[in-house]
């Protein structure tokens, strides 16, 4: 086997050393323990799947088999229709669109704002979003959750809307961070072209600073998604109706309340719990591996 | 391109311009206002009322909360987390990086494999760990051992090992999304450093440990201290996992502050504990960045 190693650009160990025995050997050893630990990030995930499509009495089995004896694949859709887990999938995505559009918006607006438009006074709010992210948001359980049930000024309760949910989406320090320097490199020309053609600031945002930075709009979106899809504490503790659970409470009552599950239904239900975000991530892996490098920048 | 601002002087025109301006940032400010900042300050508020928030108590609340026979232990829990998630959890994500940065072979794989478990919402990590955990011959690592002939025994219901085992769980999600952020910086050192160190005689160990942690060093110990934040606020992995259990060997000061509050209904208590972890946090916060201080010098 031949195996090109100028193409190794990184790394302690050099081209020229492992064209010999003792480098190839530190190397290969290297590779076998990355690839064990890199199987034991996918082992949960796979034995929880193969176990759900096992029945309760081959679970217990002694000694454990590893593959189920039979594959039943309309296990799924039983599954899925005994606990309506579509409601709770449509729960989950109305939660999840309403905070990506939220965000996307009202943070949107304010990097906007903080990168090109830049009023009088604006560098206290900037060195304000900044500290804020500093600080620990431990506090703010008991008081938030008061907030909610009895708005200021209002005076309405949110208990049993979504609406709390799609505030806290709203109020991300880190995403107007990341939208102000993503607005940052929009080319000036752009924006000076159209304030000459008599668009507004408004205007300027919506057709020309959004439709250029649309990639990093995406990871963003993406983000959102999987941060709001896992969400638990907050909607657990304002939604009181149990049919407005999205999936990932859904999973913790099941667990708490029971209501004749058998084990290998309730991992299936996790399983589906954990499939969207894993699709999506699948799907767009290069999207997201790009906002690891800003998200990094923003943090260092 | 960046482009900055210049200092302006005030003209009639441009305070039009501030106004559409303040307006379009209006929502963010209110959002902000409603989540972050005010819940802060009715927060403080709060712990010095009583629970129906009418009567003024002083310090009564905070010595109601810190007299509490579970405060020492949860605080004992709580240290132990951070302390078994530094154990566990920090030097991990370096030794991944470290050796991922070495490979040519199978990386995009790696490095997705590495990723995944981190979009895995908490709640179902803890879930899904709790059933690798399973104290029957169901879970994962009882079967592991079924596999091996041995007999199933209890995981998170033994007092001692219930905390490094939340641990794990948490370091599973977590360490792989670490070691690429690492990653990412390591592939930053100039090669030239090592092909120096190389001539010099160094093998790949003396030039890890004399260029590339020396490198990381500044990430490790901003790390260090972000995952000491996180894993001190620990609350929903234990709720979920064990409930605080076995005999409160997993309560930490998260969920002891969460049952005062929504188990309890004492609002202001729960609000004085996590007042009084705020400090903690902030005293050791201090302490660290004194401590890496000192370090560098």
């Amino acid at each position: 086997m031949h195996i090109d190693w100028e193409r190794k650009k990184s790394g302690a160990l050099l081209p020229v050393e492992l064209k010999n025995i003792r480098g190839k050997l530190i190397y290969f050893t290297i590779l076998v323990i990355v690839l064990i630990i890199a199987l034991i990030c996918l082992v949960p995930v796979l034995w929880l799947v193969i176990t759900s499509m096992k029945d309760v009495k081959e679970i217990y089995q002694v000694p454990p088999t590893l593959l189920p004896k039979h594959i039943d694949l309309m296990k799924f859709k039983r599954v899925w229709d005994k606990m309506s887990f579509f409601k709770y999938y449509k729960n989950s995505f109305i939660l999840c669109a309403g905070a990506i559009l939220a965000d996307i918006a009202i943070s949107g607006l304010a990097g906007y704002v903080l990168s090109r438009l830049r009023p009088h006074g604006i560098r206290a709010v900037h060195t304000a979003i900044f500290l804020t992210m500093l600080i620990p948001g431990t506090v703010s359980l008991v008081p938030l959750f008061k907030t909610f049930l009895d708005m200021p000024i209002i005076h309405v309760s949110l208990v049993d809307t979504y609406i709390p949910m799609w505030l806290m989406a709203c109020a991300n320090c880190f995403n107007i961070l990341i939208f102000k320097s993503t607005f940052d490199s929009v080319s000036k020309e752009f924006i000076e072209a159209a304030q000459i053609d008599g668009c507004s600031n408004f205007g300027i945002f919506l057709r020309i600073v959004m439709p250029l930075s649309l990639p990093v709009i995406m990871v963003i979106a993406i983000l959102d998604f999987t941060g709001v899809w896992g969400e638990f504490l907050y909607p657990y503790l304002l939604l009181q109706n149990k049919d407005l659970y999205p999936v990932a409470v859904k999973i913790y009552d099941l667990k708490v309340s029971g209501g004749g599950i058998l084990l290998d239904e309730y991992m299936m239900a996790l399983f589906f719990t954990i499939i969207p975000p894993v699709i999506l991530f699948i799907v767009f892996q290069k999207q997201m591996m790009n906002g690891v490098s800003f998200s990094g920048g923003v943090k260092g | 391109m960046k482009y900055t601002a210049k200092k302006r002087k005030f003209l009639p025109g441009r305070f039009m311009q501030d106004v559409s301006a303040w307006v379009l940032i209006a929502p963010a400010l209110c959002a902000l206002m409603l989540i972050c900042w005010r819940p802060i300050f009715l927060g403080f508020k709060m712990a010095f009322f009583d629970n129906d928030g009418l009567k003024y108590v002083g310090l009564d609340n905070f010595k109601l909360v810190v007299s509490d026979v579970l405060f020492i232990k949860a605080l004992k829990n709580t240290t132990l987390y951070v302390v078994w998630s530094l154990i566990i959890g920090m030097g991990l994500p370096v030794v991944v990086a470290i050796l991922m940065n070495e490979l040519i072979h199978a990386t995009s794989l790696i490095k997705s494999s590495l990723y995944l478990p981190q979009i895995v919402p908490v709640i179902a990590v803890s879930l899904l760990w709790y059933f690798v955990y399973l104290p029957d011959g169901s879970g994962l690592l009882n079967s592991i051992l079924g596999l091996f002939g041995l007999s199933p025994r209890v995981w998170l219901q033994d007092a001692r090992l219930t905390i490094p085992l939340i641990i794990i769980s948490m370091t599973w999600r977590g360490f792989g999304f670490t070691s690429i952020l690492y990653l990412a910086s390591l592939q930053g050192i100039n090669r030239e450093l090592y092909e120096a160190a190389a001539i010099d005689g160094a093998g790949f160990l003396r030039r890890t440990v004399k260029i590339t942690i020396p490198h990381m060093y500044p990430m490790i110990m901003l790390f260090g201290i972000n995952q000491i934040k996180s894993v001190f606020n620990i609350m929903v992995e234990p709720l979920s996992m064990t409930g605080g259990g076995p005999d409160n060997a997993s309560l930490s000061l998260g969920l002891q502050s969460y049952r005062y509050a929504f188990q309890y209904f004492r609002m202001s208590e729960s609000v004085a504990l996590s007042i009084v972890m705020w400090f903690i946090i902030m005293g050791v916060t201090v302490i660290y960045i004194y401590a890496d201080k000192k370090l560098e010098q």
